[in-house]
């Protein structure tokens, strides 16, 4: 099974080399505790070993870039951008058809070439459209993503929604990479953990995670 | 606009109605003691409340060690700045019990702790518009705050500066307190400080309706109760001092003392749901 690296060593070396091929990972956690560092450094090395790479985001290509330079992610070489303004198609998070027909497109026109989309949208599509809805359309996208070369990654706020809604969702990734703020005894520790991956055993362990300017450290988390 | 087709409402959680329930009897209890034993009972109440404060600062910090991204942290930082003026309000409230005929440190001391609150607040109030801008699916700039902040900044620094210049000129002047500087430091401090208040509540209400975060909903609820508080508690006692005309002559009235320790209570426990609420976290794996 190829692997596309996760830009991260430490988290290749969990996963095997990486997220497997053809497969949509979600990452879910809560705000502020660091997941757009994933996204940043699975687009940044996809640059970089030539992959194509789709920034689909509510945000704009500025303002990502922006954050990029914040987690210390070089930015030499930038993706293609689907966002609300200044990107290459824009991005309307009540249009969830134009969404799909807009990947549809960007997928077939790479097909051959190895593809990595990333987005930060899932959320406000939760908040905007019927769970249902979104669930149906992302079972569809999902499946259009898989017919090509291609891996997703997604990610998703927490606090942000019923826990049953972002449990249903989950259902429909491949991979999904979980979260945690930990409160044990006087301190809150941020923790990380591999909940499902295709191909691998499910992980019950979690993990401690420190990101710095452009690197992450993972250790086993001993209580 | 209509809400979220997700949105739910917060699960009732045990432990918190617990608390509620203590809470409410602690309120009855100090309405007891200022009854029945005045000033000298309240004070007992009276003490511990710096350091109420003090824990609900640290909660706020182990909080903030939690977050990687600035802006997250930089709202944690809010509260614990927050709890921490309190802190130190509290505590000086405690250590110097009347401005009345008090010396040049004492009045900076009571000065800085009147006219230093605008700072805090602006840091939570900017900190957490900007969160509820990032959570809303439009990334709407909610009244313009990106522009109005620079605006609160030069308010907030104007206000406490001159409220800071005010009241050593008025001691070195007078010797000692006079109630002229007690009106002018309360127009210069507390009417910038009301305006920057009401600005974070419109600006955060219309973020927390515009971003339907529900973890954010609950953070802005308990921090607009603990305004209220402060807005009510203001209200009554200015009531009772026109009500009362002896209430005004200086003295501190067990009325007002028992508001004060209320306030303090009710702030805290506003304070230590909205540190609580600022990011969902689990103490079981």
């Amino acid at each position: 099974m190829r692997l596309a690296s996760t830009g991260v060593d430490e988290l290749d070396r969990l996963l095997g080399a990486g997220y497997p091929d053809r497969a949509v990972v979600l990452v879910s956690g809560p705000a502020g505790i660091g997941k757009e560092a994933l996204r940043y450094w699975f687009i940044s090395a996809g640059l970089a070993a030539g992959d194509f790479c789709l920034y689909v985001t509510k945000s704009t290509p500025a303002e990502v870039l922006q954050d990029f330079r914040g987690f210390g992610v070089d930015t030499s070489k930038v993706p293609t951008w689907y966002s609300r303004e200044g990107g290459e198609r824009k991005f309307d998070p009540n249009d969830l058809a134009a969404m799909s027909f807009n990947i549809k497109e960007t997928l077939r026109s790479n097909e051959g070439r190895r593809i990595r989309i990333v987005t930060d949208v899932l959320s406000s599509l939760l908040v905007l459209n019927p769970t249902e809805t979104v669930y149906r359309f992302l079972s569809q996208l999902f499946a259009d993503v898989k017919q090509y070369d291609a891996v997703m990654l997604a990610t998703l706020e927490e606090g942000m929604h019923d826990p049953k809604v972002v449990s249903t969702i989950g259902e429909l990734f491949d991979g999904v990479v979980e979260f945690k703020l930990f409160e044990e005894g006087l301190n809150v520790t941020p923790l990380l953990r591999v909940a499902k991956m295709r191909g691998l055993p499910p992980e019950l362990g979690y993990y401690n995670f420190a990101l710095a300017k452009g690197r992450m450290e993972i250790r086993t988390y001993v209580r | 606009m209509s809400d979220s087709p997700n949105a739910v409402k917060p699960i009732p959680n045990r432990r918190f109605a617990i608390q509620r329930i203590l809470l409410v009897a602690f309120v009855l209890l100090i309405l007891l003691s200022a009854v029945v034993g005045g000033l000298t009972l309240l004070f007992v109440f009276y003490v511990p409340t710096p350091f109420v404060f003090a824990y609900v600062a640290y909660l706020a910090l182990k909080i903030r060690r939690g977050f990687v991204v600035q802006l997250y942290r930089n709202q944690a930082l809010g509260i614990a700045a927050i709890a921490a003026y309190l802190t130190a309000q509290a505590g000086i409230s405690f250590l110097l019990p009347s401005p009345a005929n008090s010396s040049y440190a004492e009045t900076l001391a009571w000065a800085l702790t009147n006219l230093a609150g605008g700072v805090p607040f602006f840091l939570w109030i900017d900190a957490t518009a900007r969160v509820a801008r990032k959570s809303d699916p439009y990334e709407r700039d909610s009244l313009n705050w990106s522009k109005l902040r620079y605006v609160v900044i030069v308010v907030a620094i104007v206000s406490a500066a001159l409220g800071l210049v005010i009241a050593p000129t008025v001691v070195a002047s007078f010797g000692s307190y006079v109630p002229s500087y007690s009106l002018l430091a309360n127009i210069v401090g507390n009417v910038p400080f009301a305006a920057i208040l009401l600005a974070g509540l419109a600006i955060l209400s219309l973020g927390a309706i515009r971003s339907k975060d529900i973890t954010l909903r609950r953070h802005i609820f308990w921090l607009a109760v603990f305004f209220f508080t402060f807005i009510i508690t203001f209200a009554v006692t200015v009531i009772y001092t026109l009500l009362v005309p002896s209430a005004s002559g200086g003295q501190y009235t067990t009325f007002e003392f028992a508001a004060d320790v209320l306030l303090y209570y009710l702030a805290a426990y506003c304070l230590y749901r909205s540190a609580r609420s600022l990011a969902p976290h689990t103490n079981r794996l």
